[in-house]
């Protein structure tokens, strides 16, 4: 008995469908299937999860789509080949494009054109419909005439009660139009166990409760992969063979699929190699004015060697091409990933790391081993990416450029939040049992979490089926989105390799598949990404140009300043990119990075993995020489050495596995891809006895063994590549020191490149203050939108329009560049200017009016007679000044200032009521140094930042901000339940605790907290001068 | 002068909820508004309170502060309700008093002074029906209701009828307590106007300019010069009022204590207007499911609570509780002077004329009009669980491509001999109701019996059985 599946969904028709590609592959070939069709609705989206799970195994998968045609039934089309394949994914390009993101539009008409090659199977979905036994056979002799041969009638079975009426029709309209005739499951599921879940997502779909609306329930389990025996039962066997002989007429493989890329990049008469070699030699020769260095020579040629092998040449190109283009315009950018890091990358100017800088051994940037494309990633300003996203549509066209999808999976909340409400369950109950719960304990999963919490609802059936069905949807996708900037280009139309659909930005297409699926396939994509610190470095370099007349780029900035280091020895981060965090600044005087792979480490290792993987302290022990470091093997040495035998990124992880526990190239690729996705499908467990007793077979302890295999869990999703790390590091390196040379320039270029990084403006202000940079209010009269460097003043600097919440920036720009340099005397200037009633009182909210009205009570009065709308009885009012007679009290102007632009230049809120015997008594931040350890005190701040590491469980730390500077505070679990209302609201926070001092970081650890938020209310601060 | 007292009720809805229900004081009870996605605290009670919630917090903080805090969704519509029914008791008392939905009555007051011998006197007696009641409550004197208004919000209890202290302690009232529009209120804080007085102290011509008219005229009410022609409150002719419980209500006999309290105020409603009533509507509200209805019908007119709880007691034994209760409403909608004689609904005679339209009506008023419905096929696959009751006349719309069922189904299926069957038609296989019991899996036939009738058949247990026959 021959069978094939042809025509089944995954669950990648969005919630029509309760199994994955790979569970419904590897069910068919169970059940002895020859082949299977996985043809999602208007979509080849699961088709290469499908065809991952099928390669190598003795069942051939068939690619199709399945489309809803209104009137007329369900339409299969199959793949015989691969000219077969492009026809369909175009056809899908059509049909989506017609309609918005998520969706597609078909009709008849679309069926009896186009497809020469495909098949279809026709599923005439009758009376339902409004579809008459006429009307079919009109409808399958229009189809036949154009289809001839390459099509059939379809028959599903599914036990329901018109089952012979159905028959019936197919085997008259068969006689009729002289159709063969198929049959297929139609399958929805691979195995009956998922009907509960199939039918949350039908009432998730209907936006209904399944208790209130059974109707949208699957009637019974059949819409499965069935036994040979039970297919036998319900078909007759002429009719299931003919699905066999339609299989063998499908021919085309996934596999087939050949990238090819743009040709256009290579001038005439010179191939892809000689011109790659061209550039790479011409690129040392300015990287190397003095003479390219022997190794420098050897190792590119090296590369290009390897290169040349792969294939990758026009990869390389392309990126060229990018950063060509991003030069050109004076964009900055900087690349990244494991190829990025080659001398050829170095050469091109795709990084600016220079390889040699450090003696790293990193793992071959091509493996040609393991045959996987080149990682490249590269970041541009943030405010100018699209610049670079509009020229590769402008150069290659929409119909060969598109980005690359993100699938939206389930995740924990999306899962419970649908289940739930399927299952009847209100939306405030479900939040209820939400809020609680702790997603980052690690000690006790969600689940164990709820049975403590809520005994009632786990014990319930509905609570168990709630659980349960969470669980397994939990993965599965959702939607597709639009990946951050993984574009695929291609030589000829992209539609002949994968649908394009619309994404929900306007003007932006994607295509079907998402970047594992690229990697499958080994289909390139570029990675066009945005980061903010490129905008600050280019704003600041411009700075030291036209202030300095100092003329910088990236790859210029001194290297290896010991006066850089020694400020980040001391914790000064502010601001500067990737060591900023509370955590960074925290390790930088214990880790003391003296040299720039120090920085490399310094960034890898304040990660969630290296800290699960309880590498940290191993690394600080040894780098203090507090500990010996040894090697079980010179394996291992090889690998570790440069970290102290502590493995800290993710390719040392990779490495081991491949030296110490004997996996091969592909099975370290897998277990990267493992760690990769740990967190969303647990794959990683598998390894573990392979891993284990691969190093134990080597000889190596079982102890080791174990520690290494924890060290690769906590890598998870949170382990840094080495790669990646490198070129952060170079950003970090450079923001720091412009940061230490030219605090003015810098901090000037941040300020300006908001909203990116760690800080507030006021937290930066501060911080530059305290850096020797003065600021001066922003005013209408001085200041432009941006913030300015007043270079001829020194390190001062004026804060911009740009800061004041509510502005309207083209109407500023705008009245800036009318103005010139008159100054403006009133009000009503800036309203003929062109502002509104609400810049105006914006500004004077922001007391930017101050040059005009005196000060910001005043300013606002004045401006509120400029209202748009004028008042009608009111009209004739003479416009005589008003004078208001109040003027603002210091503590309200501080409100004021905060409220209006999130910062203030007059005295900190703290100085306001330093006196007050309370607050008195406490120490202040700068005054913690002076303090010793173990000492008890009092500290009090305004509460910064509330963080509460995963790692950690059960602390918290908070940042406390006087007049003076942070403080970093320590609350452990049970002083934080003990005084609950003041640890989670209090703006204003009391802590009396214990101060502990280490390697140059100063905590509190507190031991009584207490809000003391009153003592900052206005009415406290002010004199109440109106009683 | 005019004078005008003012009451604000700032928790009024869960005061009255806290009446009905004394034995919830001990549970920290919150009102949760919600807009959005964004829920926070309205109303706390003294046990919430006590533990550290206050207004305007989030209910995740407060969740996370205490534990067993009783979230409840606050209703404006609801405590409307509330407040008027507290006008109607107050109308014994006061007159002329104006409705400030959903949480405040300004009563004119200076016609009353005559008859309670001064405004002092008059105000006890109102503090001390409202502590009866239990309601917390903020009063205050003004001469405009305006004034008296923003006085007792602001929670000053200001008693003197002296024009100069009401106007002193306006004008030191912030800005923030002249319940202006949010627009307002900050145009007016960020110009440095803090109080009142400072506004007084203006033009009108600056303050129109840049407010318009409004704020100008509302400036004159707050000094007593109120044209504004208020429309009084007038009781209404119906009794509907509803209760949120806090904890939800397995069994009749837990929500005996609030229906004696709710049929107390229905006897205190009608022996104030001296009405009786002939049917009376209570609707208990469920989670998940449709309300239960329980009409009350008497045999003869009455106004005493005593008998409503006497019939109450009999119809609990006929309407089974099928799901916990989280709400009760009382309806009373056909008010009859207390004179009138009682009838009969179903008088001698007529019934025989009757068309089935007067039946059925007759019969709805008689038993209320849930209790009369049309069995209709519901979307259930399983078979007895595929009927529904639907309300009489409503048809629903006919079910597109609808599965053929039996009319006459058996809710005890017989065992049949399947020899004497002729299978026709099938199977149709029915697996479904993983959710509820009963989970069925069942494969069902159409059959013909010897007598050529149309048979609905199921095969299970190794046994043929009948569960329906075809018309």
């Amino acid at each position: 008995m021959r069978y094939a599946e042809l025509h089944c969904l995954s669950n990648y028709s969005f919630l029509r469908s309760a199994s994955h590609p790979s569970e419904l592959v590897d069910r068919a070939l169970e059940l002895g299937y020859e082949a299977i069709a996985v043809t999602d609705e208007c979509s080849v989206a699961g088709i290469v999860r499908a065809y991952e799970a099928a390669r190598e195994q003795p069942i051939k998968l068939i690619v199709g789509s399945e489309f809803i045609v209104p009137g007329a039934g369900i339409f299969v089309v199959l793949c015989p080949t691969r000219r077969a394949y492009a026809e369909l994914c175009e056809k899908i390009t059509l049909f989506r494009q017609r309609s918005e993101k998520g969706s597609y539009a078909v009709q008849l008409e679309d069926f009896l054109d186009g497809f020469d090659d495909a098949l279809l199977l026709w599923w005439p979905q009758c009376e339902s419909e409004g579809l008459s036994y006429a009307k079919a056979l009109n409808l399958g002799h229009q189809l036949k005439r154009r289809w001839r041969d390459r099509l059939w009638l379809l028959y599903e079975r599914h036990y329901q009660h018109n089952d012979k009426a159905v028959f019936r029709m197919v085997c008259r309209l068969s006689k009729q139009v002289q159709l063969p005739v198929t049959a297929s499951n139609g399958a929805v599921m691979h195995d009956a166990s998922r009907q509960p879940l199939l039918d949350i997502l039908s009432a998730t779909n209907a936006n209904q409760s399944l208790l209130q609306h059974p109707e949208v329930c699957a009637l019974n389990t059949e819409r499965r992969l069935r036994a040979l025996n039970e297919l036998q039962a319900c078909y007759p066997s002429s009719w299931l063979m003919e699905s066999a002989a339609i299989a063998d007429r499908c021919t085309f493989c996934m596999s087939e699929l050949q990238y090819e890329y743009p040709a256009e990049l290579v001038p005439k008469g010179m191939t892809a190699q000689q011109y790659l070699r061209q550039l790479t030699e011409q690129g040392a020769q300015q990287r190397y004015p003095a003479g390219v260095p022997e190794s420098v020579i050897h190792q590119y040629e090296k590369e290009l060697q390897l290169i040349a092998e792969q294939r990758y040449e026009y990869f390389f190109l392309t990126i060229h091409d990018l950063v060509e283009f991003a030069q050109s315009q004076g964009i900055f950018y900087q690349g990244r990933g494991s190829a990025a890091n080659s001398v050829v990358c170095y050469c091109l100017k795709i990084t600016a790391v220079n390889p040699a800088q450090f003696d790293v051994l990193f793992e071959r940037f091509i493996s040609k081993e393991r045959d996987e494309p080149p990682d490249i990633d590269v970041d541009f300003e943030h405010e100018r990416r699209e610049e670079v996203i509009q020229y590769i549509y402008k150069k290659y066209g929409r119909k060969r450029a598109a980005l690359a999808a993100t699938v939206i999976r389930y995740r924990f909340k999306s899962a419970f939040r649908d289940v739930g409400k399927a299952l009847g369950f209100s939306e405030q109950q479900l939040q209820t049992y939400r809020q609680n719960l702790d997603r980052r304990d690690r000690t006790q999963n969600w689940k164990e979490q709820l049975a403590e919490q809520y005994p009632a609802l786990v014990q319930s059936k509905r609570g168990q089926h709630l659980l349960s069905l969470t669980e397994q949807l939990m993965g599965f996708p959702r939607h597709l989105s639009q990946h951050v900037g993984g574009f695929v280009i291609a030589a000829n139309e992209l539609t002949q390799l994968v649908p394009i659909e619309n994404a929900s930005m306007r003007d932006r297409t994607v295509i079907q598949w998402d970047k594992d699926d690229l990697e499958v396939l080994k289909l390139l994509k570029v990675d066009v990404l945005a980061l903010g610190m490129l905008t600050a470095l280019r704003k600041s370099l411009e700075l030291l140009k036209s202030k300095r007349n100092l003329t910088l780029g990236l790859a210029d900035i001194p290297q290896e300043d010991p006066v850089v280091y020694r400020a980040l020895q001391q914790g000064d981060s502010v601001g500067v990119f990737q060591i900023e965090s509370r955590a960074q600044m925290n390790m930088l005087p214990r880790l003391k990075p003296s040299t720039f792979y120090d920085l490399v480490i310094q960034i890898a290792i304040v990660r969630p993995g290296p800290i699960q993987g309880d590498m940290v302290h191993p690394y600080l022990r040894r780098r203090a020489g507090k500990e010996k470091v040894d090697y079980p093997s010179g394996a291992v040495k090889q690998v570790l050495q440069r970290t102290l035998g502590v493995p800290i990124f993710q390719e040392q992880a990779i490495k081991l596995a491949m030296v110490a526990a004997g996996f091969s190239g592909g099975e370290a690729d897998q277990l990267r891809r493992a760690m990769a996705a740990w967190k969303s499908t647990g794959k990683l467990q598998q390894f573990e006895d392979k891993l284990i007793s691969g190093m134990r077979a080597r000889g190596y302890s079982e102890s080791f063994a174990q520690r290494l295999f924890h060290q690769i869990c906590g890598f998870g999703q949170y382990g840094f590549p080495e790669s990646h790390s490198a070129s952060f590091a170079n950003l970090a390196y450079a923001s720091a020191w412009l940061k230490v040379h030219y605090p003015a320039a810098f901090f000037v270029g941040l300020l300006n490149s908001l909203p990116m990084g760690f800080y507030s403006p006021s937290q930066l202000i501060q911080d530059a203050k305290r850096h020797g940079v003065r600021f001066l209010p922003a005013d209408i009269n001085h200041s432009q939108w941006d913030y300015q460097w007043l270079a001829d003043q020194g390190n001062c600097v004026r804060i911009g329009l740009r800061q004041i919440f509510g502005l309207a920036r083209s109407r500023i720009e705008s009245l800036l560049s009318q103005s010139g340099k008159t100054p403006f005397t009133d009000t009503e200037q800036l309203r003929r200017g062109g502002l509104h009633e609400s810049d105006i009182q914006a500004l004077a909210k922001a007391d930017a009016l101050t040059s005009l009205s005196g000060h910001r009570y005043q300013a606002h009065w004045d401006a509120l007679s400029l209202s748009d709308q004028q008042m009608p009885l009111f009209n004739d009012v003479a416009d005589t000044k008003s004078e208001i007679s109040m003027k603002p009290s210091e503590a309200e102007d501080i409100k004021a200032d905060y409220a209006s632009t999130g910062l203030s230049l007059r005295r900190h809120p703290m100085a306001l009521i330093r006196k007050r015997s309370e607050v008195k008594k406490c120490v202040t931040a700068e005054a913690l140094a002076g303090c010793r350890s173990g000492q008890v005190i009092e500290v009090i701040g305004l509460v910064t930042c509330r963080q509460r590491p995963g790692t950690k469980s059960g602390v918290t730390f908070l940042t406390l901000e006087d007049e003076t500077g942070n403080m970093n505070v320590v609350v452990w679990a049970n002083t934080a339940t003990l005084y609950r209302k003041a640890f989670m609201s209090a703006q204003l926070l009391w802590v009396k605790g214990v101060i502990e001092m280490s390697e140059g970081v100063i905590h509190v650890v507190a031991g009584r907290l207490d809000d003391k938020s009153e003592l900052l209310q206005l009415s406290k601060l002010a004199s109440r001068r109106f009683h | 002068m005019k004078l005008w007292l003012y009451l604000h009720f700032p928790r009024l809805l869960l005061d009255n909820i806290e009446r009905l229900q004394p034995h919830i004081r001990r549970l920290p009870v919150t009102l949760v508004y919600q807009e959005q996605q964004k829920e926070w605290l309205l109303q706390c009670n003294d046990t919430a309170l006590s533990l550290g919630l206050e207004r305007g917090q989030s209910t995740v903080l407060a969740h996370t502060l205490v534990t067993n805090t009783v979230f409840m969704p606050y209703s404006e519509e609801k405590e409307s309700r509330v407040l008027m029914r507290l006008a109607e008791r107050l109308y014994l008392s006061v007159d002329k008093q104006v409705l400030f939905k959903p949480q405040g009555i300004a009563i004119q007051v200076d016609s009353l002074l005559k008859l309670y011998q001064g405004i002092h006197p008059l105000i006890t007696h109102l503090k001390e029906e409202l502590g009866a009641l239990g309601m917390s409550y903020q009063l205050s004197l003004g001469f405009s209701a305006r004034s008296a208004q923003c006085l007792a919000c602001a929670g000053i209890e200001q008693l003197s009828t002296d024009r100069c202290v009401i106007e002193h302690e306006l004008g030191h009232l912030p800005i923030k307590q002249l319940l202006l529009t949010p627009k307002t209120e900050k145009r007016l804080v960020n110009s440095g106007i803090h109080q009142l007085k400072q506004l007084w102290s203006l033009s009108a011509a600056d303050i129109g300019k840049r407010f318009g008219s409004g704020l100008v005229d509302d400036i004159q009410r707050l000094k007593g010069n109120e044209s504004q022609a208020f429309e009084f409150f007038r009781p209404r002719d119906a009794f509907i009022t509803q209760l949120d419980l806090v904890t939800e209500i397995q069994h009749w006999q837990g929500m005996l204590f609030p229906l004696k309290r709710l049929l107390q105020e229905l006897e205190q409603f009608l022996y104030q207007r001296q009405k009786v009533v002939r049917q009376l509507t209570i609707e208990l509200q469920h989670r998940d499911i449709e309300p239960t209805t329980v009409p009350l019908k008497l045999a003869a007119d009455s106004w005493r609570a005593s008998e409503f709880l006497n019939l109450l007691q009999l119809q609990m034994n006929r309407h089974p509780l099928n799901a916990p209760v989280i709400a009760i409403e009382m309806r009373a909608h056909e008010l009859f002077a207390l004179t009138r004689d009682s009838g009969s609904l179903l008088t001698k005679g007529v019934a025989h004329q009757q068309t089935v339209t007067e039946l059925i009506s007759r019969l709805q008023a008689r038993l209320g009009e849930k209790a009369v419905y049309s069995p209709q096929l519901s979307s259930d696959p399983r078979p007895l669980l595929n009927e529904q009751r639907v309300a009489q006349m409503t048809a629903l719309p006919a079910q597109q491509d609808a599965p053929r069922r039996p009319l006459w189904l058996f809710t005890d299926p017989d065992v049949v001999k399947i020899e004497d069957w002729q299978l026709l038609e099938g199977p149709e296989r029915i697996q479904s109701g993983w959710w509820s019991s009963p989970e069925m899996k069942r494969d069902y036939w159409l059959a013909q019996d010897k007598q050529q009738r149309l048979g609905w058949l199921y095969f299970e247990d190794g046994c043929w059985f009948l569960q329906g026959w075809f018309s």
